[in-house]
């Protein structure tokens, strides 16, 4: 809703879409009312760090958090990127962080390089191998050409201590292109790694044996790796993608407990066998772009030129059906939802067997232009 | 072009095709096979040189490759908006009469004068919407802005005007539009060589500034008062058929030329304050790119706003629907003209208004027959002047009946029946509320039941007691009806929307027949609008709380009913006590009542949470409700009821298991798991469920085509489960939601055991190696293989439709070709003739347009050709409503736009010859920053361009003033400032101004008055960056002296003020004014001392300089143009902000100038004494004799006797003088003489010669002769 022409939001949630829409559309937005009944209100760390994220890589933006942090105000800059240095909040992953950043890079002044230290793999964010694995390959087909695109995990740090480092770096441009992608394929082959550390490696294998096991009753090509990390926290976890035949990939993790947590610490063929679980979930799912990566394809089709995008997505995640209405406040784009009727489908088989029913969002890009992008 | 078709042709010879004579001269000259040079001479044309060849190849591929444009995509609509003719040209020189005739030309109709744009259809496939442009040069930017098609009127006999040029520069910045020349008055000229000289100088002329082969057209003269008909004719054909290329600007932004515009403010405002910001609605064609409906606009000379509404109407101009093989009859050429009073019927969103000609707009009208209403107006004035109504004076108006007694006010005597007055107030002055008339229930409860015209719902009120059978129709509204007690609190987040809501929850109020309770919240509702506005004061109140203490104050002070329902809120204590995890609570506490509900429903229909309005007795709606609780409480997963989280998710859960715990019955549990699994099992079925998601979603995106059928579903086989959701966008994201962990990871709340067969088998087909769908399968793909290498070779060679044909041969084969040979079988001969004839054209399309070899380009086309036709087909089948919303309002609809608050100088400055633009501005378009442009100031324009002077720029949509800060771009990239725009160069700028996309151009000017003999254009430029910060830098130097000198090292004062200020600088270089370079170090002490290190030793009279440079502070001045709302007196002379000399010269203030730079009179110079020479002793011994200083002693001069003459001797000197006179003569002229005769005996001497020499030649030629002839036999042998 819009109270004296800014957009006005409530509560916590979605802090990220709120902030990272408004940065690229220009508008300000003003989010209220946060966390006014718990027993900490206002801002936690983290967003707070996030915030600082956001201020570093604009030029002119203007943030106002009132004083109990309960409120803020966002008045957007523009975005300038170049080479930065990050220290994130180690109450969430890096993958909170990293998230907003893929949206955003593509926007920037110059090219965007930018080190963010803390943790690489948690529950509740999707980890940066996840991202490493799904979001990537997204971006590269979203920029057509290469130049420069990277994430590179430097250490692993698993919570709560963290200090992982990742090096993201992203090229500019001035426009995207738009795309349809009305198929998804068929999964050909699944990677994946065993992650440990502080634990004894051995750990890694027994994670690994378990995953395999599920995914050999549907494919033979499955290769998982093992990486032992030295980090200052101890833990394990796997994460597997599942690759298809039209270049789409599809990603899940499952870790151990944090031992913080006061929960049971899991055994890793459990860890293991959840994440293949998950992931035999994420391919019952479908479409052409995985669950973690919905929120970023539908921004890359409503900011393309005044032409039709397609895509062909599994069951919207909640978050993704938040971030349709967020798009539609701030840039009016309107997603058309169908059902995704696979073509030639024939009476024979009684039943298409290819996991949920997929849907079909079409839209019609706002025509979007990276004003920051200079020319010289 | 124009020239051929002025004169009439005479008739041709025709030349004899049979008969003798053509036989004869058949024979005379008969047909040789013409040979090609190369077919005659091939040994020519072979190959001599690599190095050629390859030259030639290269310029060949250059030539090629410059014709190459970027491939954009076309998206001009099926239906394109009318094509916007421009007509341009000096004052009186015939603008008006070509618009006239023109129209006339195409419609049949005159004019008598025209306002504004006119609309006309001019055939078949086109419309043109006329315009024509005055000489303010504010028109002229905003319509060089729009326009299609340019006609440029040039007076013959003038020339070519400055506001011709004027007006292609500013074409040239925005993009220039077609333009075509028209040339006038050439009747004027009656010499017609004269004619001809002048037409072809101005051809010349006019090609030279568009571009060489610009077409010019000739107008011959006036024929009463028109142009010639033929003349018109050759001009609207060649208008008619004109293509465009697309525009940049034009082809990313949205804009309306407005034809219509309206003020729909209360009149009773106006008459009150004839000042205050009108409602204003402005019609016109979309044209560019689909409008949004909430865009952001710019209006040209009037400034931004938002469009308040937006809506489509029926095109009053409309192109023909069918398309006949003729040309268009007087019926379909359709004028639409609404400025200029043509057209007569207009269309509203609503209704349909008659325009009767004399008593349009009143005002003229009332003019004429000012006299003879003048009586009535005497009459009508003071009714019309009267500020309030009866009603409302009488309702002020105070009685006292007795002395010293109270004034009795109307007030007083409602005071005691306030409540149903109050309730009566908010219905009837409720704007919008549709009317009610009350109705006794047979329980006794009054309700008012609200009128529609359209009764759609019958006598259904009667038996709301809602048992199952209950029509889907009123589950709908029932649970509509919940949900927006449920939102309550959402309901107070709405703001303007209010008013279409307001019809609802009266609708509602109707059905569920609770006429006290709704009342209640009506009144609620009202006042929680109240609280709206307050919290937005209050950001920090915790607004659940203070909704829920409102609605438990109100529901106290009315209610005896609502007393019991708190109660039954303390019977379950502790789940309000933790309200932000109240989602589980809500649950409990619905389920409680369904415990309930079955042994005592009295009270349960009593009882009442907060939260939900739970009227009905029904056990089911009970049900429903939790199940809305679940969904509408927990936002991230309501939709597919899978949100009832499993003990799986950390947050939520560990309350709910908590409560649970304390709390929940056995049974609740089981009922609880049931619904569980329920929700679970339906989670991916709900998902596909589309419209539900669309709804979900968006909320209000209307689907008629599957909104109804899917209206109810089963769960659990008893309980039927509404998918209707909340209508409004803000309505799911309750408390609950809007506080949840902020995280894109979806993690599926149950993990399923995919060890399970069935599981497994439900994604088998997802793997490479489950089963293929037929069109990929391997062995079907092989299958078809085969059957195409044997069974259909003639396909191959007829070539395009490999799938088409072969169809028809194997009817057995497989599923997917089952239908098309049926459907072959439908089609008629002549749509097979038609399909035919479209596949060769394909074909032949194909062949001609990429006879390119392939390469980049042409796949880029044919991408582009591809979306494209995506674009046009994607929404093609959807109806209007539907597809606005997705697509939004595409170019070639005919908008009503709405504003609010607009000025109302707009209404009363209106000037019809002023076209009003209403361009859309994309994101970030509204925001303000600082950009970088490169400027070339013009040519031709006079003056200097300073620095820091006002500039008017037209950039994008808009006209603003500005500062302009130019700068050079050195070699290290530093923007320098500069004191003065550079002439005849490009220079880099920046200003503060409204941010616009790179490489949009724009247009300078100083000065935007009328009429002034000079070039108006200052400069032209483009844009290439936006900012938020100023990168102009200046030079600056500091200066210090040293405090203290040790050897290299130095203590220099006086630079800095601070430690922090020197802590910035450290590490910089600095020097002395002799060159002595150095370093500072550190700061010392506390007043800016700092220490610095040199390359030498330093003195104390050195000056330390510091060179620096510090970014200039820009002034963020920028103001839009407002011509249009000018009165028409100043339109065209808006000024602004002047410059500094504008400002000192009408003020009359002189600079006094720096006398240190003014030049003085040089008082006294000493004279220049050289020093002699001194050479030393030892040097002089040393140096040789010649070298050495001769030392003479200097010799008295001799003292001369002076002599002083007498008379005598004056006499004597004078002879003598002549004497000597004489004799000097006569020696001149004996010299002369002598001079003569050297002279004659010179060339006597000469010709002496050279007879002895012809002499002596001749006797040497005779000689050689006879030497020769002796000689002579001998030597031939």
């Amino acid at each position: 809703m819009e109270v004296g022409g800014i957009l006005t939001y409530e509560g916590s949630n979605f802090f990220r879409q709120r902030l990272i829409l408004a940065t690229l559309s220009g508008k300000p937005v003003r989010i209220r009312n946060i966390r006014t009944t718990s027993s900490e209100p206002g801002l936690r760390e983290h967003e707070a760090n996030f915030i600082r994220l956001i201020d570093c890589i604009s030029n002119g933006s203007i943030i106002e958090v009132n004083e109990t942090g309960t409120a803020v105000l966002y008045k957007p800059g523009v975005l300038i990127g170049g080479c930065l240095d990050h220290i994130c909040s180690n109450q969430r992953g890096i993958g909170y962080f990293l998230e907003p950043l893929f949206m955003l890079a593509l926007f920037c002044k110059t090219p965007l390089n930018i080190t963010l230290k803390g943790i690489t793999n948690n529950k509740l964010d999707p980890s940066v191998d996840m991202i490493r694995s799904s979001l990537m390959p997204v971006m590269k087909k979203i920029l057509v050409v290469d130049d420069g695109l990277s994430l590179k995990m430097l250490r692993r740090g698993l919570p709560p201590g963290g200090g992982g480092v990742v090096v993201f770096t992203c090229p500019v441009r001035r426009t995207l292109k738009s795309f349809q992608w009305e198929e998804n394929g068929k999964v050909k082959r699944i990677r994946g790694i065993s992650y440990t550390s502080r634990v004894a490696p051995t750990v890694a294998n027994r994670m690994l044996d378990a995953a395999k096991g599920e995914f050999l009753k549907f494919l033979t090509d499955v290769y998982l790796t093992l990486d032992s990390a030295k980090g200052s926290s101890p833990g394990f976890g796997l994460c597997a993608v599942a690759e298809t035949n039209m270049g789409s990939f599809l990603c899940a993790e499952a870790m151990s407990n944090a031992p913080e947590e006061d929960s049971a610490t899991k055994l890793p063929e459990d860890v293991g066998r959840e994440a293949a679980w998950r992931l035999l979930e994420e391919i019952y799912r479908g479409g052409c772009v995985d669950t973690i990566c919905q929120p970023f394809v539908l921004l890359c089709m409503a900011l393309t030129p005044k032409d039709v995008s397609k895509i062909v997505l599994g069951p919207l995640a909640p978050y993704t059906m938040h971030f349709l209405r967020h798009l539609r406040d701030f840039f009016q784009v309107t997603f058309k939802i169908d059902e995704y009727k696979e073509k030639f489908t024939s009476d024979e088989m009684p039943e298409s067997k290819t996991g949920a029913d997929k849907l079909l969002l079409t839209c019609v890009g706002v025509g979007y232009t990276n004003i920051s992008k200079g020319q010289t | 072009m124009g020239e051929e078709a002025d004169f009439d042709k005479k008739k041709g010879h025709a030349h004899r095709h049979s008969g003798r004579k053509a036989e004869k001269k058949a024979a005379k000259d008969k047909h040789v096979q013409e040979l090609t040079a190369q077919q005659r001479n091939p040994k020519a044309f072979a190959f001599h040189s690599a190095v050629k060849a390859q030259r030639k190849f290269v310029r060949s591929q250059d030539i090629k490759s410059k014709k190459h444009h970027i491939p954009l995509v076309d998206r001009t609509p099926l239906e394109p908006p009318p094509v916007i003719v421009a007509v341009v040209g000096g004052p009186k020189v015939g603008k008006s009469t070509l618009l006239r005739c023109l129209i006339k030309n195409f419609t049949n109709q005159r004019f008598s004068n025209i306002n504004g744009p006119v609309t006309i259809v001019a055939g078949k496939k086109r419309r043109l919407t006329f315009i024509e442009v005055n000489n303010d040069i504010n028109c002229m930017i905003d319509i060089a802005k729009v326009a299609d098609v340019i006609l440029m009127l040039i007076d013959a006999t003038f020339g070519i005007e400055m506001e011709v040029f004027e007006f292609l520069e500013i074409c040239r910045a925005h993009g220039t539009p077609r333009i075509m020349g028209i040339l006038n008055h050439l009747d004027m000229l009656k010499d017609n060589k004269a004619l001809k000289k002048k037409k072809k100088a101005l051809k010349h002329r006019f090609q030279v500034e568009l571009y060489p082969g610009a077409k010019l057209f000739y107008l011959s003269g006036l024929i009463r008062d028109e142009y010639l008909k033929n003349e018109m004719k050759n001009l609207g054909r060649f208008i008619s058929v004109l293509k465009f290329r697309p525009l940049i600007w034009r082809t990313s932004h949205p804009f309306v030329l407005v034809d219509r515009y309206e003020d729909i403010t209360n009149p009773e405002t106006v008459r009150i304050n004839p000042k205050c910001d009108r409602d204003v609605v402005l019609y016109g064609y979309v044209r560019g790119i689909p409008f949004q409906k909430s865009q952001m606009v710019h209006i040209p000379g009037c400034g931004d706003c938002k469009i308040k509404d937006l809506s489509y109407l029926p095109d009053p101009c409309p192109l023909p629907e069918q398309l006949k093989k003729r040309s268009l009859n007087a019926k379909e050429r359709l004028t639409y003209a609404p400025m200029s009073g043509v057209g007569g019927v207009v269309y509203d969103k609503d209704a349909v208004y008659i325009d009767l000609g004399n008593f349009h707009h009143g005002n003229k009208a009332r003019n004429k027959s000012e006299d003879s209403e003048e009586e009535e107006d005497n009459v009508l004035q003071p009714l019309l002047d009267l500020q309030k109504t009866t009603d409302e004076k009488q309702a002020q108006s105070k009685i006292q009946l007795f002395p010293q007694s109270q004034l009795i006010s109307n007030d007083d005597l409602e005071d005691d029946n306030e409540n149903e007055d109050k309730d009566g107030v908010i219905t009837k002055s409720g704007n919008g509320l549709p009317p009610y008339e009350t109705v006794t229930d047979n329980t006794g409860r009054v309700r008012r039941r609200a009128i529609f015209s359209d009764n759609l719902e019958d006598a259904e009120n009667g038996d709301e007691s809602g048992s199952e059978d209950d029509d889907e129709d009123e589950d709908v509204e029932d649970d509509d009806d919940d949900d927006d007690d449920d939102d309550d609190d959402d309901d107070e987040t709405e703001n303007e929307e209010e008013d279409d809501h307001a019809i609802g929850p009266l609708r509602k109020k109707f059905k569920n027949g609770l006429s006290h309770k709704k009342r209640n919240q009506d009144y609620g509702q009202d006042s929680d609008s109240d609280d709206y506005d307050l919290d937005g004061d209050l950001q920090d109140v915790n607004a659940l709380q203070s909704i829920d203490g409102n609605i438990k104050s109100r529901v106290d002070s009315h209610m005896t009913q609502v007393r019991k329902g708190s109660g039954s809120k303390q019977q379950i204590p502790g789940i309000k006590s933790n309200k932000d995890s109240d989602v589980t609570a809500k649950i409990q506490g619905l389920l409680e009542k369904i415990n309930k509900s079955g042994q005592n429903p009295k009270q349960k229909a009593i009882s009442d949470d907060s939260g939900f309005s739970n009227e009905e007795n029904d056990s089911d709606d009970l049900i429903d409700d939790c199940k809305d609780e679940i969904e509408g409480s927990d936002g991230l997963l309501q939709d597919n009821g899978l949100n009832v989280k499993p003990p799986k998710n950390p947050e939520t859960i560990d309350n709910d298991s908590d409560d649970s715990d304390s709390e929940e019955e056995n049974d609740k549990l089981e009922y609880r798991s049931e619904m569980l699994k329920q929700a679970t099992e339906n989670f991916y079925k709900n998902q596909s469920t589309v419209s539900y998601l669309r709804k979900y979603i968006y909320g209000e995106v209307s689907d008629d085509e599957k909104g109804s059928d899917e209206a109810v579903e089963e769960v659990g086989g008893l309980f039927k489960r509404p998918t209707v959701p909340k209508s409004n966008t803000s309505g799911p994201t309750s408390r609950a939601v809007s506080d949840a962990v902020d995280t894109s990871r979806y993690i599926p709340p149950v993990l399923r055991n995919w060890s399970v067969e069935e599981l497994q088998n439900s994604i088998r087909n997802c793997f490479v190696t489950g089963q293929w769908s037929d069109d990929k399968d391997a062995e079907t793909l092989l299958k078809m293989d085969d059957e195409d290498l044997y069974g259909d070779f003639e396909d191959l060679e007829t070539g395009t439709k490999i799938v088409g044909t072969p169809k028809e041969n194997d009817d057995d084969g497989k599923v997917n070709e089952d239908n098309l040979p049926e459907t072959k079988k439908e089609l008629s001969a002549r749509e097979k003739l038609l399909e035919k004839k479209r596949r060769l054209k394909e074909m032949f399309d194909a062949e001609y347009d990429d006879k390119g070899t392939g390469d980049y380009f042409d796949s880029l086309k044919a991408e582009m050709n591809q979306q494209a036709q995506l674009n046009r087909q994607e929404f093609e089948g959807l109806d209007d409503d539907q597809r606005v919303q997705y697509e939004g309002y595409r170019p070639g609809m005919y908008v009503r736009m709405e504003f609010t608050r607009f000025p109302c100088e707009f209404i009363t400055n209106f000037d019809p010859s002023y076209p009003v633009i209403v361009g859309g501005l994309l994101e970030n378009e509204t925001n303000m920053g600082f950009i970088r442009v490169r400027i070339k100031v013009h040519r031709w324009y006079p003056k200097i361009l300073k620095n820091r002077d006002p500039l008017i720029l037209s950039l994008g949509w808009r006209r603003f003033q500005t500062l302009m800060y130019y700068a050079k771009r050195e070699d290290n990239f530093r923007m320098r400032s500069m004191k003065y725009a550079r002439k005849y160069l490009h220079i880099e700028a920046m200003f503060w101004g409204p941010v616009t996309f790179v490489n949009t151009g724009f247009v300078a000017l100083q000065n935007i008055t009328d009429r002034v003999p000079e070039f108006r254009i200052a400069a032209n430029g483009v844009v290439l960056e936006t900012d938020q910060s100023c990168k102009i830098v200046k030079k600056l130097k500091l200066l210090g002296n040293p405090e203290n000198i040790l050897k290299k090292t130095a203590f220099i004062k006086d630079m800095f003020h601070t430690e922090t200020e020197v802590a910035k600088f450290e590490g910089a270089k600095i020097q002395t004014q002799s060159g002595i370079r150095g370093i500072i170090k550190k700061s010392k002490g506390q007043k800016g001392l700092f220490r610095a290190t040199f390359e030498d030793t330093i003195k104390m009279s050195d000056v330390v300089v510091l060179k620096t440079w510090v970014p200039v502070e820009m002034v963020q001045y920028c103001y839009s143009v407002h011509t249009l709302l000018l009165p028409p007196s100043e339109k065209a002379a808006w000024q602004g902000m002047r410059t500094v000399a504008q400002l000192k010269k009408d003020k009359g203030i002189r600079t006094l100038p720096n006398p240190d730079s003014l030049y003085t009179p040089i008082t006294s110079r000493r004279e220049y004494i050289p020093q002699p020479l001194r050479i030393p002793r030892e040097l002089q011994k040393a140096l040789p004799y010649s070298e050495k200083p001769k030392i003479t002693p200097r010799s008295k001069k001799e003292q001369r006797v002076i002599v002083v003459k007498d008379a005598h001797e004056i006499q004597m000197d004078t002879f003598m003088k002549r004497l000597k006179t004489m004799m000097a003569d006569k020696i001149q002229k004996e010299e002369k003489a002598n001079l003569e005769r050297k002279k004659k005996f010179k060339a006597d001497i000469k010709a002496r010669e050279h007879t002895r020499q012809v002499r002596e030649k001749r006797k040497k030629a005779a000689a050689c002769r006879l030497t020769s002839k002796k000689q002579g036999k001998k030597s031939i042998v």
